[in-house]
């Protein structure tokens, strides 16, 4: 079970002791993933006490809306750049928790070239990206993981066959063990379990680390909760949950 | 004569240690000077000695961070990242790199973080030549999509590279903007004798985030969120102000220019900076020769040493009685434009000797002042 | 409103549906063959927010979209008053929601918008009983009759889905203009 923290002024809200007050309500959509990945990520570093020593990165897109999310260092940069700083910031400061949270666009589009080699350099840093297969900030467009047939608009009549599978990229990018997953915001259970791994694997300074996230948005989806729910499991069919180990670079779900 | 030990001693005091020593192993030697302990970067002609030096040191010492990236992005927003948790951190580049670092210098400037780049000019536009220009100017002090609240040094020999480096960082740190050194492919290649003093004076760098593992984490004042984005047009306005007014609150705190006349009553007004401005210098002094001596009396060189913030109120001071203004530049309109626009409404003829791309020697320029 | 173009300004949180109404003002504007403009504007977020609609029409020819002082303005939430207070004057006509605003500007017309809209039968129609208001103010310039016939015209898809929406709008629409 989740370890539910009590709030001081209001006993009756089980929030993360590392969330800002002052920023809630917070301005993601109704329905959105992100706040779900944000409060399992909020009880990981309230539970490894480390909400002083964390440096959170987000990029442009849904993932600025966090910027002033929690109590902890935050740094909003530009579009796909969050990686490479992040990086800069653990290279000069080792003993930090370095997380760079991102979305589909700049993981796998505008920043693709930097998540390919920090993955060759095996870059000591968490990267969380945060995948709902579309550019939500931006109105809906087509995004390298948008599924074939999936409406956009920029792919009004659906998106072609062509998707990226990032967990299984990075796997294969490299010989060197790594973190590598692939959680979901219907199973935050799970999802807290591979980020709270990602995460011990940076602090045991064992190198890279990447959790994506497949993640609600009923906004720009166009769905309901019933079909947001249907079409998260549809994603699930391209692209698969579970941890890559060392011998198989296949996701294997436990 | 026989050098006595005394004697030996006297001469050690007074002579100034110079050592013979190129533009690019400069630049490495300030840094260090100054206290810089990181570098990212990517290779580019004519910057990339920088790089390989700097990698020979890290290769020696334990305390240095060193790491080609994968290209000028990512190398610019490395620093960031390095230079916000404290650390002194650098970078080199010129022409296509610099285009690509404005996605991370842009950031630098709203957020006024304390990053320094030494650019080494090279031929423009796109891919141009890998040797040499000054076509760099507009692109390193206004580059970003904003006003330029960024300073820049234009040195103009390798002693210069090695003060302004120092300075740079100083300068970054006490102020918090973005600072450059825009130098060029042929000093960055000049090998020449130069005095690697220790600086007097180091500011010392502080983190900008992850300042300290005991906070009170009840405090939300005890976090540091930054951003670069806003909601609302005001609030865009407001951070545009409160830059602009930092900006300008510094200028006459850091505008540096030289004068150099061999007379008491110039009549023209040489307009020069970086290489060019040595080259103007050394057409003043070689104007010795019978035919040149009058005109180069005539003469008086104004050279801006920060192009950013330009130092206006002392061009304005030294227009004085001039008659002819001449802009001298390996470009075809960007200083010429900078100092257009801070004489405004003076009525002084210019005229202009842009060699965009081409070195310019004191035998062209005698041939101006003739 | 003599023969000057008139300019209004609707704010309200997003979801409220002011860009709705104000595309229908906008529309209306341009099938009587007036000149018209008409600006957005909203924050990144998707969903939620303040959003504003500026919308300029009459028989001048507009070279500018946005003002400062609007002849009318609207105001549908208190974040909305917060945001766009400043584009009124004492000759502005300003529209308050009194459901959601309880400090509301000097002379301002309140009405329970959001409690009319759930009399009616459903909250959604809210904006509509807004835009009746609105007609009533510019009835002049455009006759409430356009603006209906513009309403059914822009909402038809959302008809197909929702039949007894029809029905329900112009039911909102009339009671506005009656307020």
């Amino acid at each position: 079970m989740p370890n539910k923290k009590q709030n001081k002024n209001n006993p009756n809200l089980a929030w993360p002791q590392c969330w800002k007050h002052s920023s809630k309500p917070h301005n993601f959509c109704p329905g959105c993933g992100h706040p779900i990945i944000l409060k399992m990520l909020g009880e990981i570093i309230d539970e490894m006490k480390i909400q002083n020593n964390t440096l959170f990165g987000v990029d442009i897109g849904c993932s600025l809306l966090a910027w002033d999310f929690y109590n902890i260092d935050t740094v909003q940069t530009h579009h796909g750049r969050t990686v490479p700083v992040i990086i800069g910031a653990k290279r000069a400061r080792p003993n930090a928790l370095c997380i760079a949270y991102v979305g589909d666009g700049g993981a796998y589009a505008i920043g693709a070239q930097h998540l390919v080699s920090s993955r060759v350099r095996n870059e000591n840093i968490t990267t969380i990206v945060v995948n709902n297969a579309n550019y939500g900030m931006t109105g809906g467009q087509e995004a390298p993981t948008s599924i074939p047939g999936q409406i956009t608009t920029t792919s009004v009549k659906g998106a072609d066959k062509f998707y990226l599978k990032g967990p299984e990229m990075v796997a294969q990018i490299s010989e060197t063990p790594a973190y590598i997953a692939r959680g979901a915001v219907d199973n935050p259970i799970q999802l807290k379990m591979f980020l709270k791994r990602a995460l011990e694997w940076q602090l045991a300074n064992k190198g890279f680390s990447f959790v994506e996230v497949l993640s609600f948005c009923p906004t720009n989806w166009k769905t309901d909760a019933k079909d947001t729910l249907a079409f998260l499991n549809k994603l699930k069919k391209f692209y698969p949950l579970g941890e890559i180990t060392n011998k198989s670079k296949i996701l294997n779900s436990k | 004569m026989m050098l006595k030990k005394g004697m030996r001693l006297f001469m050690n005091k007074n002579m100034p240690k110079k050592t013979l020593i190129t533009g690019n192993e400069i630049v490495v030697k300030s840094a260090l000077a100054a206290g810089a302990k990181a570098y990212f970067g990517y290779p580019i002609t004519p910057a990339t000695e920088i790089m390989t030096e700097w990698d020979k040191e890290y290769e020696q010492r334990k305390d240095l961070i060193f790491l080609q990236t994968e290209d000028e992005m990512s190398a610019g927003f490395a620093m960031i990242g390095s230079v916000l948790t404290g650390i002194k951190t650098f970078t080199a580049t010129s022409g296509p790199g610099n285009i690509l670092m404005q996605d991370a210098f842009a950031m630098a400037e709203a957020m006024r973080i304390p990053t320094v780049a030494i650019i080494g000019q090279r031929g423009g536009p796109s891919t141009g030549s890998v040797i040499y220009s000054q076509q760099e100017l507009t692109l390193t002090a206004f580059g970003g999509n904003g006003e330029g609240y960024r300073i820049v040094y234009s040195p103009t020999n390798l002693q210069e590279l090695y003060d302004h480096i120092i300075k740079a960082f100083n300068t970054a740190w006490k102020y918090k903007f973005p600072v450059f050194v825009l130098t060029d492919g042929y000093t960055l290649k000049t090998r020449a004798l130069v005095e690697l003093t220790k600086p007097k004076n180091i500011v010392k760098s502080y983190p900008l985030v992850l300042k300290s593992k005991i906070r009170n984490n009840s405090k939300e004042s005890n976090y540091q969120n930054l951003n670069n984005t806003f909601a609302t047009e005001e609030q865009c306005y407001q951070a545009n102000i409160n830059l602009l007014n930092a900006f300008n609150k510094i200028k006459d705190k850091i505008t540096e220019s030289e004068i150099y006349s061999l007379s008491k009553n110039p009549k023209t007004l040489i307009i020069a900076h970086g290489i060019v401005a040595a080259s103007v210098k050394q057409a003043i002094n070689d104007s010795k020769n019978l035919a040149y001596r009058q005109a180069g009396r005539k003469v008086k060189l104004f050279r801006p040493i920060t192009l950013n913030p330009f130092p206006d109120k002392n061009l304005k001071k030294n227009l004085k009685g001039i008659k002819k203004i001449i802009i001298v530049e390996s470009a075809a309109n960007q200083l010429l434009k900078l100092v257009k626009e801070n004489i405004y409404g003076a009525k002084i003829p210019i005229q202009t000797y842009c060699r965009p791309g081409l070195g310019i020697s004191p035998e062209e320029i005698i041939k101006l002042i003739k | 409103m003599k023969n000057k173009n008139i300019k209004i300004l609707i704010a309200g949180e997003g979801g409220q549906g002011v860009q709705t109404i104000s595309k229908i003002l906008t529309e209306a504007a341009y099938h009587k063959n007036l000149e018209v403009s008409f600006v957005p504007n909203y924050g990144v977020e998707q969903r939620g927010g303040v959003s504003l609609g500026y919308i300029k029409f009459g028989k001048e020819k507009i070279n500018y979209p946005k003002f400062i002082t609007a002849d009318i303005a609207v105001f549908l939430s208190e974040r909305a008053v917060k945001r766009a207070e400043d584009y009124i004057n004492q000759k502005s006509i300003v529209i308050c929601n009194q459901d959601f605003i309880k400090k509301p500007p000097p002379k301002a017309l309140n009405y329970p918008f959001d409690s009319l809209a759930n009399k009616i039968g459903n909250n959604r129609v809210m904006n509509m009983i807004v835009l009746g208001v609105i007609a009533k103010h510019i009835k002049k310039i455009i006759s409430p009759e356009d603006i209906k016939k513009e309403v059914n015209k822009k909402l038809v898809h959302k008809y197909k889905k929702y039949p007894e929406l029809k029905k329900m709008n112009i039911e909102a629409l009339e009671a506005g203009y009656k307020l």
